[in-house]
């Protein structure tokens, strides 16, 4: 993994892992926008710059695609939010694409840390 | 960045009010950000700039959000009716297939009234509206005479009987239109 700071060539990869980091958030139960960019933020020790206006969309299409299911309610402040919570179809995915994932990052991992040079 | 009143969400019985959420869900994003720099002890005015700087673009995704939603419900809309109308045509069938007998008068009942109505046309067609088919059908008469003193007041027309016209009844006007419809080929003949 990336020690540091993301760079804008990294940046495709970054929305293609945005969706399964929003599903893994939403695992722990219901969250709002801003729950999920900090616990990231806070997860990564900042290393992943999400940009907030790339969160939102990525929210809405995945409650679009019934991955999550969205419901406004209210934070402990008595503030009203709206809070996400993964659907039977997200927990699925996340299982996916964790899976894929792991299998992805082991295969780069071990092309960019080979000791054996090509004969 | 104000709470919306309590009633407002009535307004969702009717019409999801995309707008206002997107508007909310920013606003208390922003907000939540901005109280979290402050209680690590940022200046109020400063934390709220910072927080809008690290949202980044707020009224392209205001934009994108809203275009994003409001595309979602149309479509969700389009596939209740659909889901609707397809549920009317089981229920239909299903109460129809209950019924067979009434399905079996109904039907036959409209296969007679459609033969029928049909068959009917067929031969007003063939009979009246269409020369008959002979050579030069247009050209058909028929031969006929009046006889108008001999039952009352109304002109009795009849044809010709086979003596007669064996005998050679002379055919003296003839009708000018001939259009080849059968009321109109009447040619008048007096009798004696």
């Amino acid at each position: 993994m990336p020690s540091a700071n993301t760079s804008a060539s990294d940046l495709d990869l970054l929305q293609g892992t945005l969706e399964v980091m929003i599903l893994k958030a939403l695992s722990w139960g219901a969250m709002h926008g801003f729950g999920v960019a900090r616990w990231i933020r806070q997860t990564t020790d900042d290393e992943l710059q999400i940009e907030d206006s790339a969160l939102y969309p990525a929210l809405h299409r995945m409650e679009h695609r019934g991955l999550i299911a969205a419901d406004w309610g209210l934070t402990e402040n008595k503030r009203r939010a709206k809070y996400y919570t993964l659907t039977t179809k997200g927990k699925q995915q996340l299982r996916a694409r964790v899976s894929s994932w792991d299998r992805y990052s082991r295969a780069v991992s071990r092309v960019i840390h080979a000791t054996a040079q090509p004969s | 960045m104000s709470d919306s009143p309590k009633w407002h969400r009535y307004l969702r019985f009717w019409r999801v009010n995309v707008a206002a959420d997107v508007d909310a869900e920013i606003a208390f994003h922003v907000e939540a950000r901005a109280q979290e720099l402050i209680d690590a002890g940022a200046a109020p005015e400063h934390a709220r700039r910072q927080a809008l700087a690290e949202f980044g673009d707020v009224e392209g995704a205001r934009t994108v959000l809203r275009t994003m939603d409001e595309q979602h419900i149309a479509n969700a809309r389009r596939d209740a009716a659909f889901t609707d109308v397809w549920q009317d045509v089981r229920v239909a069938v299903r109460s129809l297939r209950r019924s067979p007998g009434f399905v079996a008068v109904v039907s036959i009942t409209l296969a007679l009234g459609i033969g029928l109505n049909s068959a009917v046309y067929s031969l007003v067609d063939a009979f009246l509206f269409r020369p008959m088919p002979v050579a030069n059908g247009k050209d058909l008469v028929v031969l006929a005479q009046t006889e108008a003193a001999l039952y009352g007041r109304r002109a009795i027309r009849r044809s010709f009987r086979h003596e007669e016209l064996a005998a050679g009844a002379s055919v003296r006007g003839r009708s000018q239109e001939n259009d080849g419809r059968l009321s109109n080929r009447l040619a008048s003949s007096s009798s004696q």
